[in-house]
């Protein structure tokens, strides 16, 4: 209750006296005014009798002797008086005369009263009745009488009236209206769950207020119960937060150690299959390697591929989930690039002597803009399982036009075999995560089961849709339709030669820790015509290129002493250990299989000018170097034209670059077998120096490094194709960063028996006998 | 005011104290005369009293009559009053003081010696009096008749 309220309460108690009052003075004025016009009925009686009993002998003298005058005295002395009305005076007459009859009225006021007749006996004789004198008073006097008299006792009674309400207004103010307000106040003081309680003076406990009062207190204990069963619940609203809160934070840490496991795999299985595959590109340029071999390689070549598109759609797939994936916009010639993509599907159909055709409808633009590579990735998807679910007939891929505008155009891309088709039940699954058809088809045709997925995903980021029709035994229709740009011929155009050489020579540092990605790179730059400067990591980078002028770094993400980031800013900033660095503003390319687009947001933001994943994409790498020497040629810079180079040069290049020995190789040949006898020299070169690095580490039980070496070692195992030195690396590997050091002991001995062929080679020209 | 003055003096008049009673004079029997002529031979005590104090102006054969009182302080006036009303003199003159106020009321004419009350009533009919102690015999002789005798209580 509001104070204000309270002071309602007392303007109607206020309200209700001063009606009373009023109400109750009207009363008794009337009243009063009718008792005091009584008094003065009875005193003008009183009045005019004793004004009667005044002039009685006159009046009684003048009948006595029936003289007029003396009884028009009497009459005319009453009249002299306001009291007095009319006056009636008559004799009745007798032997001696015949009476006499006088009256008189007076001037002012009226006569609605009572007459008072008075007998006038003789003076001498009181049995003698002469006559009478009637008297009637006046009503004016009565009533002027009666304002007089009633004023004062009204106004008295008024005064009396309302002191009296006025005192029951306060007795009511202060027994009831204050008793509440104070009320009101303690209340306010209490808080909830407060032991307080409304206490009052003994002579309002028994009254309406202490029950009141009553009522409150007991809704207070309540109030206080509910309150602490609110706490209590609070309480443990807040505890179950404090889960939630926590089993997000593990969440989202499981979430963060998911990505971080992606990146890390994502490295880890790039990394030697770029070795693969770099190797087995520079194996089939070779045109020394006989037919058998060349198949060979070829199918070592598409199954290193095949490889590679499982882990990219596992990444892709992964990045999807963690709303990563980005879709890039540009411009290409339409035919070309599906033609390229599904080229690799002409030679499959054959084997399996099915026909494969492409038709490009006759309408659909020659230039389009969108993301290539992703529909490219969903056409060989969609194509590659058309082929390998169909045993005869054959698989017809079209391109049609749906809508076409100025600047946009909607295209249908239908791929149809004659396969095994879909049953109905299946065709709900078919593009959910990890499914196929049916469990069987696993089992008989492999996959992942995310290849129908990522498409679906990957359609729809684009802005478009993919469906299926699908007869069981008849064969199955699989189309997508895409929105599009619209681009010109001239965007298109750029195109590169891979193996090319550059135009200029640029000076190139690369930093990397690892050896075989040393050698590859080292290879695929030459190959292009430029000077490598190796540095192991970044400190040595840094060193290097404050000795000496370069065009371009290559940096490596993740090495020892100091990784690709802090080797940018350092570069970045102008200083190192004191020098200042000239080539401050350097290109920077950074090189690494990290390939989430938070990674490349960090390398970006960390100075590197430019990105490149590995396994290196020998394209991207000629595209970007091109690039930077028509930037550094724009900006004035003097660089050495290169001549076109023969193999024969480039051989010699690479040959005379890895000291190797001149008279082992064809000098027109492309030294695949030497390259890996290289690497595996290289590894064995760095083995003592390694088995050193593992013992301290060991000894300091420093795991970190442990995992790193061991991780460099299981790389190069994979370079060295010696399956079971990756896998034991791989288990030390696991053991150091789970911080085993007894196992890591254990199996040490084991780890040094399966590198010492390693070592007898390496010293296998001067001590052959040692070995074992 | 002027009505007021009157009230109150007529008032005034009214309280007058009966004056002191005059000591009872032994007068005897007070004879009330008229002459002869008047062709009245009694009156009533009523009748007299009425035309001595101004109430009848006629005898009770209906002819004139008129008062003579005697001389105002004499002790025969106050006996005779007070015997004939009952009165006392002082109210009888407090009756005459209020007629004689309004002006037009005279009390009747007073004579000192009681011979000229005689000669008046022998002389002037209608003429009426009060005389005490005189012979009817020698008041006949005179004309004068004795209508009415007073006898002291």
């Amino acid at each position: 209750m509001r104070l204000r309220h309270l002071r309602h309460l007392q303007h109607y108690v206020a309200m209700i006296m001063v009606s009373s009052a009023l109400v109750l003075s009207a009363i008794f004025s009337v009243i009063a005014y009718q008792v005091n016009q009584r008094v003065a009925i009875n005193d003008s009686e009183r009045q005019v009798e004793g004004l009667m009993a005044a002039v009685k002998n006159t009046a009684s003298a003048a009948l006595f002797s029936s003289n007029e005058a003396v009884g028009m005295d009497a009459v005319n002395g009453l009249l002299g008086t306001e009291v007095v009305y009319s006056v009636t005076l008559e004799g009745f007459g007798d032997d001696f005369g015949p009476g006499l009859k006088l009256t008189g009225i007076h001037k002012n006021g009226g006569a609605p009263m009572k007459t008072i007749i008075m007998p006038l006996e003789s003076i001498f004789d009181h049995n003698d009745i002469l006559g009478e004198l009637r008297v009637t008073p006046n009503e004016l006097w009565v009533s002027k009488r009666t304002h007089t008299t009633s004023i004062p006792s009204i106004l008295g009674l008024i005064f009396v009236i309302f002191f009296v309400c006025f005192v029951s207004a306060q007795a009511f103010k202060i027994r009831i209206s204050t008793p509440l307000v104070k009320v009101r106040k303690a209340l306010k003081n209490i808080r909830a769950n407060s032991d307080k309680r409304l206490r009052l003076p003994p002579h309002l406990q028994l009254n309406e207020i202490g029950v009141l009062v009553d009522g409150f207190n007991e809704l207070l204990d309540e109030t206080n119960a509910a309150f602490k069963v609110e706490h209590e619940l609070r309480d443990e609203m807040q505890e179950v937060q404090k889960h939630l809160e926590q089993a997000k934070a593990d969440a989202e840490k499981a979430a963060q150690a998911k990505s971080d496991f992606l990146a890390t795999m994502s490295h880890e299985i790039r990394t030697p299959l770029s070795g693969v595959l770099g190797m087995l590109a520079f194996a089939l340029n070779d045109p020394q390697v006989c037919n058998k071999t060349r198949d060979q390689l070829d199918i070592a070549q598409s199954n290193a591929k095949a490889l590679l598109t499982i882990i990219n759609d596992i990444l892709d797939f992964s990045k999807m989930e963690a709303g990563k994936l980005n879709i890039e916009i540009i411009d290409f010639d339409l035919r070309k690039e599906i033609q390229a993509a599904v080229a690799v599907f002409i030679g499959m159909a054959e084997e399996k002597q099915l026909y494969f055709n492409v038709k490009f409808d006759d309408d659909v633009p020659l230039y389009v803009k969108c993301d290539p590579t992703r529909i490219r990735q969903v056409l060989v998807n969609l194509i590659g399982n058309a082929i390998k679910f169909t045993s005869s007939g054959g698989v017809n891929v079209q391109i049609s036009m749906l809508e076409l505008s100025r600047y946009t155009v909607r295209l249908c891309f239908s791929v149809k075999d004659t396969g095994i088709g879909i049953p109905k039940e299946g065709i709900g699954k078919l593009f959910q995560k990890f499914e196929q058809a049916d469990a069987s088809t696993t089992r008989k045709y492999g996959g992942t089961g995310l290849g129908l997925s990522i498409s679906k995903q990957l359609i729809e980021a684009m802005f478009g849709f993919i469906e299926v029709q699908s007869t069981p035994g008849e064969g199955s229709v699989f189309y997508f339709e895409l929105p599009m740009g619209r681009a010109s011929a001239a965007e298109c155009d750029e195109k590169l030669k891979a193996n090319d050489i550059h135009t200029h020579k640029l000076q190139v540092l690369c930093a990397e820790d690892f050896e075989t990605n040393q050698e590859i790179i080292r290879t695929l730059l030459e190959g292009m015509g430029h000077d490598v400067e190796i540095a192991e990591n970044g400190v040595l980078a840094l060193d290097k290129l404050v000795s000496r002028h370069f065009d371009v770094i290559l940096m490596d993400g993740r090495m020892p002493e100091m990784d690709g980031l802090e080797a940018t800013k350092h570069i970045r900033s102008g200083r190192w250990k004191e020098q200042k660095v000239e080539q401050s503003d350097i290109n920077i390319v950074a090189l690494t299989a990290n390939v989430t687009d938070e990674d490349k947001a960090n390398f970006l933001s960390a100075g590197m000018n430019h990105f490149l994943s590995k396994p290196i994409d020998e394209v991207a790498l000629h595209k970007l170097l091109a690039e930077t020497i028509e930037e550094l040629l724009a900006k004035g810079q003097a660089l050495m034209p290169l001549v076109r180079a023969t193999t024969n040069e480039l051989d010699s290049l690479f040959d005379v670059s890895q000291g190797v020995d001149k008279q082992v190789t064809e000098p027109t040949s492309l030294p695949s077998e030497l390259v890996a006898e290289k690497l595996h020299s290289v590894f064995s070169n760095s083995l003592p120096q390694r088995i050193n690095e593992l013992v301290q580490a060991i000894n300091a039980e420093n795991f970190e490094e442990l995992g790193r070496l061991f991780h460099g070692i299981r790389g190069s195992a994979g370079y060295l194709e010696d399956p079971e030195l990756q896998a034991l690396s791989e288990k030390l590997e696991g053991l150091s960063d789970q911080h085993k050091i007894r196992e890591v002991r254990a199996l040490f001995d084991d780890f040094l028996v399966r590198l010492s062929p390693y070592q007898t080679i390496q010293t296998g020209d001067d001590h052959a006998n040692n070995g074992g | 005011m002027n009505h007021i003055k009157v009230l109150l003096t007529l008032i005034l008049i009214s309280y007058v104290p009966s004056s002191v009673l005059y000591a009872s004079d032994n007068f005897g029997a007070i004879q009330v005369i008229v002459n002869a002529n008047s062709d009245v031979t009694s009156m009533t005590k009523k009748h007299v009293m009425a035309v001595f104090l101004g109430r009848s102006r006629t005898f009770p054969n209906g002819k004139p009559a008129k008062a003579l009182d005697n001389k105002m302080g004499s002790s025969i006036r106050e006996y005779f009053f007070e015997t004939l009303t009952g009165k006392s003199i002082s109210d009888i003159d407090a009756y005459w003081a209020r007629l004689r106020y309004s002006g037009r009321a005279s009390p009747p004419k007073e004579i000192d010696n009681i011979d000229e009350i005689l000669t008046e009533v022998s002389q002037n009919v209608g003429v009426m009096a009060y005389v005490s102690g005189q012979n009817p015999e020698e008041l006949s002789k005179q004309g004068i008749v004795v209508v009415y005798t007073l006898e002291a209580n």
